[in-house]
């Protein structure tokens, strides 16, 4: 009940404030066919996928891609965050 | 000498000076009546008190509510199920008994038994409807279900009682198909779980559903205590405090549970007029976050998975917006162990691939 409360009260809230504004215009149907058509192919690219190589095989070749073609900003980020612990003394 | 002088009292219990009705009240007693004031409103209309049943010709049969939480009736009916078949190998349940719809029950003798003992579990369903019959004056009721194995042929509602007190019927299981018998009206929803009996069986406020270890209580409740049967009347109080007890704990429970959790369908109605209010405002704006839930949910979806199962049908596929048949999965109905080495083997060279594009970065990266 409180939590349907403050889920009503923030959804009427919300509606008040976008009442003021006007409505904005829907997305053009030529986005959205195009954006299904993605969707869709990627839906099926990725179905075709999960059954050659099974979902935990898929998933794992899809981590370590990501792993080595994104290695040198990841590798980046870390020794940024490395950096900032003053123990470790990393320069 | 000197004479100590007498002290007199400047205040006594006497004249303690009244209280005025201007002074303002203690702030720990307005508290605590509020508090005990919201208990009383607020959780006196969740509190259940047990109720026993009493089955006479001019009372009206009761039922004796059971909740989730004080009858766990899948493990005991599935125990009950499983003896009946047991004892009953050429009269098994009716196969309509589905334990994941909770809207059938089973009601039976036991063979050899002196006591009829009833067990029945049904929920958002109204099994029965009592009423008064101008004729004789008694109190009968209707089922609105259809035995699907029954004795008597000239099953009535009211003979069906008769059989059980006469211990004619050995086994009765009924389904819920809601078939039109005999001026008996369907009550498709009505939302009580109860247990009905025929006869006048008096549950205790504790019954977990397990048979009676004694015989089944006489007809009209348990007898009442003598005058001046003390021990009895003791128990008796005794008995009542701790049913109050547990009344006002499984009410409180079930207002804390009213209080603070939400029901599925609340949250997707909130879910449901927060999405409709979104689309309608902000329009062409909500429109990158919907392709992205939209692409996460095609990543995750099995449903139009393509099927390599050779038992399966479903070898054709979508690509690039056209349908056909996919020939290299078709090749697992036709070969399969083929099938299985070509996949395999595309496997273990992705693998490899995987392998030697880590080496080349490794060298790439060493080599810096």
């Amino acid at each position: 009940m409180i939590l349907n409360a403050i889920l009503t009260l923030y959804i009427g809230a919300l509606d008040a404030v976008l009442g003021v504004l006007p409505s904005l215009p829907a997305t053009p149907t030529a986005i959205t066919n195009g954006g299904n058509w993605l969707i869709d192919l990627i839906a099926g690219v990725s179905s075709m996928l999960r059954a050659i190589y099974s979902p935990a095989l898929l998933t794992g070749i899809i981590v370590i891609l990501i792993a080595i073609l994104a290695f040198d900003y990841i590798y980046f980020a870390l020794l940024w965050a490395l950096k900032k612990i003053p123990m470790i003394n990393i320069k | 000498m000197i004479i100590p002088e007498i002290i007199r009292p400047t205040r006594s219990p006497l004249n303690k000076p009244k209280p005025k009705l201007n002074q303002p009240l203690n702030r720990s007693a307005v508290l605590l009546s509020a508090i005990l004031i919201f208990t009383a409103f607020v959780v006196a209309p969740f509190i259940n008190p047990p109720k026993t049943q009493a089955w006479t010709d001019k009372v009206m049969p009761k039922c004796t509510s059971l909740s989730f939480g004080t009858f766990n009736w899948k493990d005991k009916i599935q125990e009950k199920l499983d003896q009946y078949e047991a004892n009953n190998p050429n009269n098994v349940a009716p196969e309509s008994w589905n334990l994941e719809s909770a809207q059938a029950f089973i009601l039976y003798q036991a063979p050899n038994d002196t006591d009829v003992r009833l067990d029945a579990v049904f929920s958002n369903l109204k099994l029965a409807e009592f009423y008064k019959d101008p004729a004789d004056s008694k109190y009968k009721y209707q089922l609105g279900i259809e035995p699907s194995a029954y004795q008597n042929p000239s099953w009535s509602h009211y003979q069906w009682e008769i059989n059980i007190t006469s211990k004619t019927v050995t086994s009765v299981g009924l389904t819920p198909s809601f078939a039109t018998r005999s001026a008996t009206t369907p009550y498709p929803t009505h939302d009580i779980m109860c247990v009905y009996s025929a006869r006048g069986f008096d549950y205790a406020p504790t019954y977990d559903g397990t048979i009676f270890d004694t015989d089944v209580p006489s007809q009209g409740g348990e007898p009442e205590c003598a005058l001046l049967d003390i021990p009895c009347k003791i128990q008796k109080l005794t008995q009542g405090i701790a049913d109050t007890f547990t009344a006002v704990n499984n009410a409180l429970m079930r207002f804390l549970a009213w209080l603070f959790v939400p029901e599925s369908s609340e949250m997707q109605e909130h879910a449901s007029n927060l999405t409709d209010l979104l689309n309608e405002k902000l329009g062409f704006l909500l429109y990158p976050l919907t392709f992205t839930v939209d692409i996460w949910q095609a990543l995750n979806d099995d449903t139009n998975a393509w099927c390599t199962e050779s038992s399966c049908s479903k070898n054709t596929g979508s690509f690039m917006g056209s349908n056909f048949n996919l020939d290299f999965f078709k090749l697992n109905d036709v070969i399969p162990s083929l099938f299985v080495f070509m996949q395999n083997a595309i496997r273990v060279i992705t693998i490899l691939g995987l392998i030697h594009l880590a080496r080349m970065k490794f060298k790439e990266v060493t080599q810096k």
